[in-house]
């Protein structure tokens, strides 16, 4: 199978472990990415918070690029990068006014023609759960994961149009495939705080911690998560909750791709599991 | 009392047409600002901005920091029972306030926001490194987020996190595009810079 790819800014620089994972378990499952040549940042929530068609407009013209380069389907792993450019194929697709002015600022055309997924819907609805439980080497037999979707992946749901928007179980229903022992746990969904880290830090410090300590709490030996700036305000600050609260953090936070890889045996070189400021030993030990 | 009434009426039409939402259909539950990760540092909580709106309060709405606080989690339209999606609003608000010239009393966010699509407007792509440097210049509390970094930035660089490639910003090919982008969006909105 074959399919766009969009890796994104991020994929590029702090979560190139989120990249090598992603294409290691790809290739893994015969799944050929093809990256969007010469792609832009998608604007991200500095540009839907300042100008709606600006917001549109600049993942828009990766949706353009791909299409010329005959892509139908779009994999972008980054939770906002998805988010982002989901919102500009809706709302082009939906509304022929905005179609207009957006190919007006592009100076392109652009026909409506790419579909854009998130890893999750890639993997379980192209891929299959199926056909990758099938194809499992090291079941995660005994690993206490707790799933965490964030907000991107899932809401608002007339964008993300994917799984529950509070109560999603896509996750939950990979990792059992896995092998792993999924926690049923209350912050699946909460919101870590995300790019007010750069103006709020303390803000973010209490929102991600409570995600962290609820996993702690609920006997999780690491999170799983689909979105790099989660990954970085989850594990990046945990000496900062620590700090805040008086309490050991200290919870791996793996990306959903590395777990992938682990489970059909991918080696943790090749994963980039080394890339992660809290420990990811004791999870490694834990499936050895 | 005339002229007063003619604005409450403007303001809430102008909101709800440009949003899609409509905003007098919302009976004050508050489960968006309950459910708002936000709603704590704001100085308007989500139910209160759209009863603000009914009341045609502009000036304080549109220079609020709440305005500019929403990044659109969509906590609050998940929770909604009248089933709309408040950061649509949100999204008019902060428009609204552009367009006007309102000086918003929030100003870390769009100070960031500026810096974040300055990188973009140049290079094409958002430069990690370049953004954090020039974030942490410009927020004016460069002890606390150089202190903050004292744990974090040793461990990103020993384990690999970041590395010296990744100190240098490329631009993409096609960059002039993206500042045609940009400098076509300041067109359409009259020359304001987005």
């Amino acid at each position: 199978m074959k399919s766009g790819y969009f890796p994104g800014c991020s994929l590029h620089s702090t979560a190139k472990n989120y990249e090598s994972s992603t294409q290691a378990v790809c290739r893994s499952l015969d799944v050929q990415l093809e990256e969007i040549p010469d792609w832009n940042c998608c604007g991200s929530t500095p540009a839907h918070q300042t100008d709606h068609l600006l917001a549109l407009a600049l993942p828009a013209r990766n949706l353009a690029l791909a299409e010329r380069a005959g892509m139908k389907e779009v994999l972008a792993p980054c939770a906002a990068c998805f988010n982002h450019l989901r919102t500009a194929e809706i709302e082009c697709a939906g509304n022929r006014e905005t179609h207009r002015r957006v190919e007006g600022v592009l100076e392109m055309t652009y026909g409506n023609s790419v579909h854009v997924m998130n890893i999750l819907e890639f993997m379980v609805d192209r891929v299959g759960i199926d056909t990758i439980a099938a194809k499992v080497k090291r079941p995660l037999k005994g690993l206490r994961i707790a799933p965490y979707y964030g907000c991107m992946l899932t809401r608002p749901a007339k964008i993300a149009r994917f799984d529950h928007p509070v109560n999603p179980v896509s996750m939950d229903h990979l990792l059992e495939a896995l092998g792993a022992d999924v926690v049923d746990w209350g912050a699946k969904t909460e919101c870590c705080g995300a790019a007010h880290v750069l103006t709020r830090p303390e803000v973010v410090i209490e929102l991600s911690g409570r995600i962290i300590y609820e996993a702690k709490d609920n006997g999780a030996d690491a999170v799983a998560t689909a979105c790099p700036m989660c990954m970085s305000n989850l594990d990046l600050r945990q000496n900062a909750m620590a700090k805040a609260t008086g309490k050991e953090a200290k919870v791996p936070v793996l990306y959903l791709t590395e777990l992938l890889g682990l489970a059909l045996g991918i080696s943790r070189a090749e994963l980039g599991m080394r890339k992660h400021v809290v420990s990811t030993a004791p999870v490694l030990e834990k499936i050895s | 009392m005339k002229v007063l009434l003619e604005e409450k009426h403007s303001l809430l039409e102008e909101v709800e047409s440009r949003s899609g939402q409509k905003v007098q259909e919302c009976y004050q539950c508050s489960k968006c600002s309950g459910g708002c990760p936000f709603s704590g540092i704001m100085d308007y909580a989500p139910n209160s901005i759209l009863e603000m709106i009914v009341y045609g309060l502009k000036d304080q709405l549109l220079a609020s920091k709440a305005i500019q606080m929403c990044i659109q989690c969509g906590t609050c339209g998940a929770q909604c029972p009248a089933g709309f999606e408040m950061y649509e609003v949100m999204n008019v608000l902060r428009e609204m306030a552009k367009e006007e010239g309102y000086v918003s009393h929030e100003v870390k966010i769009p100070k960031m926001n500026g810096i974040f699509l300055g990188e973009v407007r140049n290079i094409g792509r958002m430069h990690e490194v370049n953004l954090m440097v020039k974030n942490m210049l410009s927020q004016g509390e460069l002890v606390r987020d150089v202190t903050s970094l004292i744990p974090i930035g040793p461990p990103m660089f020993f384990k690999g996190i970041m590395g010296m490639g990744d100190v240098f910003a490329h631009k993409i090919q096609g960059q002039a595009q993206v500042e045609k982008v940009f400098a076509n969006v300041e067109k359409a909105r009259g020359g304001i810079t987005p």
